[in-house]
């Protein structure tokens, strides 16, 4: 019996796409099949179904390893509308056995199901009845985690794959995950767990044995979520629906054909990024005042840094400004770059900022040197521009910057 | 790692590395300062990614290493002590601080992880007079502009043109601007932006005595040698506004005025100015310069007449107080000039006893509201 304070489910369903892909064609059950994004050797394996990754195969793995590790593979491109298809009938599912649902992704959710003992008689029945009904529905199975938070319930859907079901409580946890590496614990990558090393962690168990100040002196905030995690106190409850997908962020990465060392290649990928997210912003009427860039190299060793700025803006120079500013020296000179990606957050409707151009000079009747006739006609330029792409399509004008290759 | 040094050498320089040190930042290792000792040398290092700092001082090594400390924790244990000499030595993964009565030990990050810090390149240095160039960057940098969406007003703009060199600072309501002799500087470098930080940051630690600073231009960077410290920082891309179209090049009315006079009345009037636009009317007629303002808020007014010597029409114009008192400090000499020719135009601002071409700043007004 599960007797958590607040009961968190994390549904995970299994090999998605790939699933999917088997339903739609039966021919596929049993074999390797193989669902990648992309095109040709640079594509990336989305998702693989099961038989795949008895060879190895993994998500996120370059689809022309994928190809030497299995050459018998199945390879689909992904369908991605029969997907979101699939996506908007699991939501419907879900919505009736919770009404606080929180998608992370199309194949991914959590639900917050505390206090729904009465209709459905406790956790495990409530997840028999929806693993039954999505199986009865849509032919497709998942795995379910359950646990008193939403770190722990993602951490449990993992434990029994394919159509499993675990519960994970504090002494479960202890008992499984104190022994692994630290890695396993979701949100640690390669160079966390290269820096706790360092420092003498090794598992998890070591991690929940160190010191929260000593994390929080070398992680900075996240030494503190590090800390909580490894003991497995997590108790973070979910966002709702409407929550999670309010516009709070624009962005828009990309994997670079080839891996980039050059400088200037790399300009170029950020000012077109820029240009991109800047666009959808202007598009959508939002400016924003966080700017954030997301780098991995060859070796998949990811960060991500952001800057918030003393004003909103949604024009593509001063994104591309500051998101350069926040590559560090070391990318594209020392590591080869294989993904970069831009994002601006802390999004406002621009119609409710009086003066996106000057809303920290409010009409105080200061009046200003004329220095920024520039300004003024780069943002007519800028309207022009968009104009011309709203009616002939977002290839038909490019800046000048962005034409390398 | 194995050195020691007298604690008063030690704090004098760690103070100045840690103007370096970001209160926060997303990156925990910029928190840190990184220790080098070299033979019979040790040097100390600090970055924001933007600006870099290193003092270069003699110390006893015993054994050479680098170690990476936790910059603000160790000056808080190190100004606590009584004159006296530390030695630092490291061990696998922490550095001990002796001191006479017992030790720190405080758990090390690798030095591999410090952010990789810019080269010096002798080669490329030019030696400028210190004094020239601290009294231009002493004179511009309070005029830059904190918008971070105009990139290019956030720093100096620093600029050769025949025989002179320029420095500008603007940030779009007022702006200064600075020339002298280029001395060593002529063709060396392109014009480049330069953050305010790094320039305020080298004339605070102007060793007394200097005489030449040498000046290294990178593609990206600027760095100044000031023999025990060097100071590096990031520039700016361009372009910068073609501030010169902006400057008027005649005007219709000249006051000339006591400087210390009029700053100090504008300080006692801007008392009683409206909080958030500081507005004061300058109002020029015959030989009186009126000064006043009034305060809805508070119920309160002001007014104070000083001579002045004025050619033109009589004129009312309204400016934010803050700006005329920042300018009127950068103002050598006991008298000062405003040109101007409209209540919604620029006036420019200059020493009566300077050239022009030497220093002026640019002064936009307040919309008067009576």
């Amino acid at each position: 019996m599960v007797a958590f304070q607040s009961v968190i489910l994390h549904v995970d369903m299994d090999a998605f796409f790939a699933a999917v892909e088997v339903r739609n064609n039966p021919k596929l059950k049993g074999k390797p099949v193989i669902v990648g994004g992309g095109i040709g050797q640079r594509g990336v394996v989305s998702t693989c179904s099961y038989e795949a990754r008895k060879y190895g195969v993994k998500s996120g793995m370059p689809a022309g390893q994928a190809q030497r590790l299995c050459p018998n593979g199945v390879f689909i491109s992904a369908g991605l509308r029969g997907y979101i298809y699939a996506s908007a009938c699991l939501q419907k599912i879900f919505n009736k056995y919770s009404p606080v649902v929180e998608p992370i992704s199309v194949d991914e959710a959590f639900l917050d199901i505390t206090g729904t003992e009465r209709l459905f008689g406790g956790p495990e029945e409530l997840v028999y009845a929806m693993k039954n009904e999505i199986w009865e529905e849509m032919k497709l199975t998942c795995s379910v985690g359950i646990a008193p938070g939403k770190y722990l319930a993602k951490l449990a859907s993992g434990i029994n794959k394919p159509d499993g079901m675990t519960i994970l409580d504090r002494d479960r946890f202890k008992a499984i995950f104190f022994p692994l590496p630290v890695d396993s614990l979701w949100g640690v990558g390669e160079s966390t767990k290269r820096t706790l090393n360092r420092q003498g962690v090794f598992t998890v168990g070591d991690l929940a044995a160190t010191d929260a100040t000593v994390l929080k002196r070398i992680f900075g905030i996240n030494g503190g979520y590090l800390s909580v995690m490894s003991r497995g106190e997590d108790t973070s409850s979910i966002l709702g629906t409407d929550e999670a997908q309010d516009d709070k962020s624009m962005s828009h990465e990309t994997t670079v054909s080839k891996d980039i060392q050059d400088p200037t290649i790399i300009k170029a990928t950020v000012l077109w990024l820029s240009d991109k997210v800047s666009r959808r912003m202007r598009r959508r009427g939002f400016v924003g005042r966080t700017v954030s860039v997301k780098i991995r190299s060859s070796d998949f060793f990811t960060i991500t840094r952001s800057h918030t700025l003393s004003r909103p803006t949604d024009r593509s120079d001063v994104l591309y400004y500051h998101a350069m500013k926040l590559i560090p020296r070391e990318f594209g000179m020392k590591f080869k770059v294989r993904l970069l990606g831009v994002r601006m957050s802390e999004l406002s409707r621009r119609d409710r900022i009086d003066d996106v151009n000057y809303p920290d000079s409010p009409d105080l009747g200061q009046l200003d040197l004329s220095l920024f006739d520039d300004e003024v006609k780069t943002n007519r330029l800028t309207k022009a521009v968009d104009s011309i792409r709203d009616k002939y399509g977002e290839g038909s004008v490019l800046l000048a910057g962005t034409l390398c290759e | 790692m194995k050195f020691s040094l007298p604690k008063s050498r030690l704090t004098h320089y760690l103070q100045a590395v840690l103007n370096v040190v970001p209160a926060k930042s997303t990156l925990p290792i910029l928190s840190n300062i990184l220790f080098e000792a070299l033979d019979a040398k040790l040097k100390i290092s600090a970055t924001d990614l933007d600006v870099t700092i290193t003092v270069s001082l003699e110390a006893e090594v015993a054994k050479k290493g680098s170690g990476v400390l936790p910059g603000r924790m160790l000056f808080d244990i190190i100004k606590e002590l009584p004159e006296t000499e530390i030695t630092f030595e490291s061990t696998a993964n922490r550095i001990e601080v002796k001191v006479p009565n017992g030790s720190y030990k405080v758990s090390a990050v690798s030095p591999d992880e410090f952010p990789e810090l810019p080269a010096v390149n002798l080669k490329k240095q030019v030696n400028m007079d210190a004094e020239t160039l601290a009294n231009m960057i002493r004179r511009t940098t309070f005029a830059c502009s904190h918008d971070e969406t105009r990139p290019a007003l956030n720093g100096v703009l620093w600029q050769t043109k025949a025989d002179r060199m320029i420095m500008v600072a603007t940030d779009g309501h007022r702006l200064a601007r600075v020339a002298a002799e280029s001395g060593g500087l002529k063709g060396v470098s392109d014009d480049v932006i330069i953050p305010p930080k790094v320039l305020d940051l080298m004339v605070k630690f102007l060793p007394a005595g200097i005489t030449t600073i040498g000046v290294i231009f990178e593609e990206n960077r600027i760095m100044f040698n000031l023999g025990e410290l060097v100071l590096s920082s990031r520039l700016i891309e361009g372009p910068y506004p073609n501030y010169s179209a902006v400057i008027p090049a005649s005007t219709d009315k000249r006051m000339e005025i006591a400087k210390e006079d009029l700053h100090s009345a504008v300080r006692r009037v801007a008392i009683l100015s409206n909080s958030l636009t500081h507005q004061v009317k300058f109002s020029v007629k015959g030989e009186t310069l009126t000064l006043s303002t009034t305060n809805a808020d508070v119920g309160g007014e002001a007014r104070e007449n000083l001579a002045c010597e004025y050619k033109g029409e009589p004129i009312e114009i309204g400016y934010n107080a803050g700006y005329v008192t920042d300018i009127l400090s950068k103002i050598e000499g006991d008298e000062v000039v405003f040109e101007l020719s409209s209540a919604v135009s620029a006036g420019i601002i200059y020493a009566a006893d300077v050239p022009k071409e030497d220093f002026i700043c640019l002064l936009m007004p307040l919309r008067l509201t009576e």
